[in-house]
């Protein structure tokens, strides 16, 4: 069992915590990681601009759901997904990480990133829409 | 009559309103506090005053314990909560909290538990259990207040999470600026299932990833 609880990353305190390379790619997909940080959990999540980005691996597919549990805003990913469902970490709220979906809650749901793989490379497209 | 008593001071990276609401949410003593928590039940609450009763494992002596708590705000600086154990003893906990800036506060907790005299050499114990109890809830409430402080500046509404995100379009200007946090009791829950039977954690041991 893990125990990087104890050395959890928390956002400094000017906000900006995020770490991975920031250089949009035409469409508007950015890389974010490489494919071997999904290792050893299969997950991993990590703040992007602002966007908290959990990727990780379902059914041989790198996917992309956001970290940020439309609740209290816990970190969904905290806890490794047990049979395709992740449980947020501050109240217990279950989500399927096939499609965000909330097993708790039907009105809410985790908004999925379109995710690509290239040379080696996790890229996500944070935005889609340039109007509200 | 002697009294026990133990003294733990912290700051936090983020206002005292946070560390108010972070309090009052009785709910995350089963998530964010799994390992210490299996169960706890509110039997009543209003406002700034609750009564909530609260399963849980202690440190050092491992005793499974169960308490009795009411907890209300004395004034905006000062949360008092007063907890009676099955052994019949009250703890008394004043939680003081001062402003160290606009996003920055200290959180001292002052314990004290009336006991017979011939309890008082029970003193450096006392203050072993509890001021380690207050440094592991610490380590886990640190990045909950502080990852929401984060999400609120961001512009996050609960149960609704972020608008930008969810539209899938890019933040407003001026996100991530200061936004006050307003303290609003009680904190809304997720209800109960079934009704008075309380919240339970799901599991009492996990891989975690961390945050």
């Amino acid at each position: 069992m893990s125990k990087r609880a104890n050395v959890a990353v928390v956002p400094a305190r000017d906000g900006s915590v995020e770490t991975a390379e920031q250089h949009p790619a035409p469409g508007g997909y950015q890389r974010i990681a490489s494919v071997s940080e999904l290792e050893p959990y299969g997950q991993f999540s990590k703040w992007v601009g602002d966007h908290d980005v959990l990727v990780f691996r379902h059914n041989g597919e790198i996917k992309a759901l956001s970290n940020i549990c439309p609740h209290f805003g816990g970190p969904v990913g905290y806890h490794q997904m047990k049979d395709g469902v992740f449980t947020c970490l501050w109240h217990n709220y279950r989500f399927e990480g096939a499609s965000g979906r909330c097993l708790n809650n039907a009105h809410l749901c985790l908004r999925a990133y379109k995710v690509k793989v290239e040379d080696g490379g996790i890229w996500v497209q944070l935005v889609e829409s340039r109007e509200p | 009559m002697a009294t026990l008593t133990a003294t733990c001071s912290m700051e936090m990276d983020c206002p005292k309103e946070v560390v108010v609401w972070n309090y009052y949410d009785h709910e995350h003593v089963v998530g964010t506090h799994y390992k210490y928590y299996s169960e706890f039940r509110i039997l009543a609450e209003r406002d700034d005053w609750c009564l909530v009763e609260r399963f849980y494992k202690l440190p050092i002596v491992h005793l499974r314990a169960s308490s009795l708590g009411f907890m209300y705000m004395e004034s905006p600086n000062l949360i008092r909560s007063l907890q009676h154990g099955k052994l019949g003893m009250v703890l008394d906990q004043e939680i003081e909290l001062d402003d160290l800036g606009p996003e920055r506060c200290r959180v001292t907790c002052t314990y004290r538990m009336n006991v017979p005299d011939f309890a008082r050499v029970f003193q450096p114990l006392f203050e072993r259990v509890i001021t380690r109890w207050f440094h592991d809830t610490w380590v886990e409430d640190a990045p909950m207040r502080v990852r929401r402080w984060k999400v609120w500046k961001l512009g996050f509404r609960d149960f609704r999470g972020l608008d930008y995100v969810n539209q899938k379009t890019a933040a407003p200007p001026g996100t991530g600026g200061y936004r006050p946090h307003p303290v609003r009791l009680p904190v809304p829950k997720t209800p109960e299932s079934p009704p008075g039977s309380g919240y339970k954690r799901p599991f009492d041991s996990s891989t975690e990833v961390g945050y």
